[in-house]
């Protein structure tokens, strides 16, 4: 007896169930998707946990009239070696070099996925593929590792000739193998790379924006000890600047409040009498594993989702609502001889909990049989959240109740 | 016995019961009086614990009631009160068995003890035959001896009846008001709520409402 209104709303069958039902389950479909293009892919990073130490990037500050001057100056390659120098050795900090400059190749060596700039609705450089120019820091912070070859080692760094050992994202393993070897251009330098090795599927690295998944990149070690003094061409001096330069606008990664390393660097700056390097915030993880497509979809279903699940709940509500004016005789009639009105509002809540289990757990089990995951916590907490959000209208409904009017047969 | 105390009642602005004052010893039969829109069924309905009232005090037999706990005062609906309306307040797609049963079922009787009580109190108001019966089956007259019934079934303190012959003819309205009248030589107390003369003459006491006030002339 103490269910009946329970089994009173669950009875009280009306056509509109079917498609709330329909619609309730697929709201959760979507909401499972939704979780499953988010969550997955963090999990999959897990790793990202243990090391998601705040990163800051570097940027210089040569601007204008202050650039070319910079640029002009002979001794400024020096100048630039010691501040990486620094920023590379000091114990306040990891410092993590993910340089872009892309592999310029003569020819067309590679399928257009894997230049630069193919993500941005196909606009890509031709023959210019993604490549980026990493540390050791890089490798650690990241835990880049290898599936197949050699990873980077320390004396990888202090080549001084053209021959460099360069590591290929996943996706080229079925156009090219180890020791093979790639003639291209590195800031407008000839270089060799002799592919050293792969690198596990999924690795990736944060641009400063973004998650970047290196599946598709080619990773080549950040020269630290190109030669400096000897006489050089005016291209050769050009090129160094440019390394150092672009080494010099890494990743500053530590438990070190931002203030704290801004205030090394800036002395370090007044030291080497440049424009101080200043850091930037860098946005949170945000993976893509589809890279800005994939962001697009994610963000896409999330609003869909969102706006599922208030419609759902909207929907639940009002159906619950028009069950127990449906039947509000019947429920006074009972209260007038002796039913709490507590139990009358558990009954609801319960009812309220019965549509969304069974929609719920028929969205689930397809999902699981798909997909093979569930996500049961998260659908607990908003399970949870929507039976409370539901509840309300209807538990509202029956303290307004006049019960001897609606026993009456009255309004 | 039943007792109130500065009762008082308003929707809104309008107040309804003002320091209504009223005791009700066992086995009385009274008829509660007054114009349409008077507050009877107010009243009534503060009695029988299925609206708040605004301040004042109630008790039975002694007790005062939690007027604030729900379910202290669902046990009180269940046990000690009979609520009857014009309407009858039966539910139509159950047999007459069961709506009898109600207050029984709400309290978890056995399923023994329930059938044995059904059968008499139904054979007490005289309407044995029909329990098998869904109320759209049977007269009004008949569908208001179910109610009555099932007012009666837990033997309450007291039976609170709000217009219970006012969809009723003539001649059935006669017949209900000898039923209630033998009840109450059995020794049920009740409460009759009307603005019918006649009705109320059949009472042992009248009470007045008027201008939210309760007097006995
Ligand atoms: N829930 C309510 N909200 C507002 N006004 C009400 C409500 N219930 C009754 N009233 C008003 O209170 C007055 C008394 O009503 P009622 O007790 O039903 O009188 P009676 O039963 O004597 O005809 C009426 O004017 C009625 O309109
Ligand atoms: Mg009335």
């Amino acid at each position: 007896m103490n269910k009946e209104i329970y089994y009173i709303l669950k009875k009280s069958k009306r056509k509109i169930d079917v498609l709330m039902y329909t619609q309730i389950i697929f709201s959760y479909m979507i909401v499972i998707a939704t979780l499953y293009l988010t969550i997955d892919q963090y999990s999959g990073l897990s790793q990202l946990g243990s090391n998601a130490r705040e990163i800051y990037k570097l940027t210089d500050n040569f601007m204008g009239e202050e650039e070319r001057s910079f640029f002009s100056r002979q001794d400024n390659v020096a100048i630039l070696k010691e501040l990486y120098e620094w920023l590379n050795n000091n114990e306040h900090f990891q410092y993590i070099v993910a340089s872009t400059q892309g592999f310029y190749m003569e020819e067309d060596t590679f399928l257009d996925q894997f230049k630069v700039g193919y993500e941005y609705n196909n606009v890509f450089v031709d023959n210019q593929y993604k490549s980026i120019q990493t540390n050791s820091d890089f490798m650690e912070y990241y835990s880049i590792d290898i599936s197949e070859g050699r990873t980077f080692e320390p004396k990888d760094y202090m080549i001084q000739n053209n021959v460099v050992p360069i590591l290929m994202g996943y996706d080229y393993k079925d156009y090219i193998s180890i020791g093979d070897n790639l003639e291209f251009y590195y800031c407008n330098k000839e270089m060799i790379g002799r592919v050293a090795g792969f690198l596990e599927s999924g690795s990736y690295y944060n641009d400063g924006r973004n998650l970047q998944v290196l599946d598709r990149y080619i990773l080549m070690p950040a020269l630290e000890d190109i030669t400096v003094d000897s006489v050089l061409t005016k291209s050769e001096k050009s090129f160094q600047l440019k390394v150092y330069l672009d080494h010099c606008s890494g990743f500053v990664a530590s438990d070190q409040s931002a203030s704290e390393i801004q205030k090394m660097i800036a002395q370090k700056s007044l030291e080497l009498n440049i424009v101080p390097y200043q850091l930037e915030g860098v946005f949170s993880f945000y993976l893509t594993i589809w890279g800005v497509a994939g962001k697009q979809l994610q963000s896409m279903f999330l609003l869909l989702a969102i706006m599922m699940i208030g419609l759902t709940c909207a929907f639940i509500s009002i159906s619950t609502a028009s069950k127990i004016q449906h039947n509000k005789k019947n429920i006074a009639i009972y209260i007038a001889n002796g039913l709490s009105i507590n139990t009358v509002k558990q009954n609801i809540v319960l009812y309220i909990i019965y549509v969304n289990d069974v929609a719920i757990g028929i969205a689930s089990i397809f999902w699981l049989i798909l997909s093979g995951t569930s996500y049961f916590l998260i659908l607990i907490l908003l399970f949870a959240f929507n039976i409370l959000i539901q509840s309300v209208f209807p538990l509202v409904m029956i303290d307004k109740l006049k019960i001897v009017n609606t026993m009456n047969g009255g309004a | 016995m039943l007792k109130m105390t500065n009762i008082k009642k308003s929707f809104g602005e309008r107040v309804i019961l003002d320091c209504v004052n009223l005791e009700i010893d066992d086995g009385e039969m009274i008829a509660l009086m007054g114009r349409s829109g008077s507050g009877k069924t107010t009243l009534l309905n503060i009695m029988g614990l299925l609206d708040q009232k605004d301040d004042g005090r109630y008790y039975i037999d002694g007790e005062l009631i939690p007027s604030e706990n729900d379910l202290a005062t669902s046990k009180i609906r269940n046990t000690q009160i009979g609520f009857i309306v014009q309407n009858y307040a039966l539910i139509n797609d159950r047999k007459i068995s069961y709506n009898i049963s109600l207050p029984l079922l709400i309290g978890k009787e056995s399923k023994k003890n329930i059938h044995h009580s059904v059968t008499q109190v139904a054979r007490k108001v005289g309407i044995e035959e029909h329990l098998d019966k869904y109320p759209y089956q049977l007269s009004g007259g008949e569908c208001q001896r179910a109610a009555i019934a099932r007012a009666l079934i837990k033997n309450p303190q007291i039976i609170l009846a709000d217009e219970p012959t006012g969809a009723l003819d003539e001649i059935t309205e006669q017949q209900i008001m000898q039923l209630f009248i033998e009840l109450n030589k059995q020794g049920t107390t009740i409460l009759i709520a009307t603005h019918n003369k006649e009705i109320a003459s059949r009472c042992k006491n009248i009470y007045y409402l008027s201008n939210a006030k309760l007097s006995t002339k």
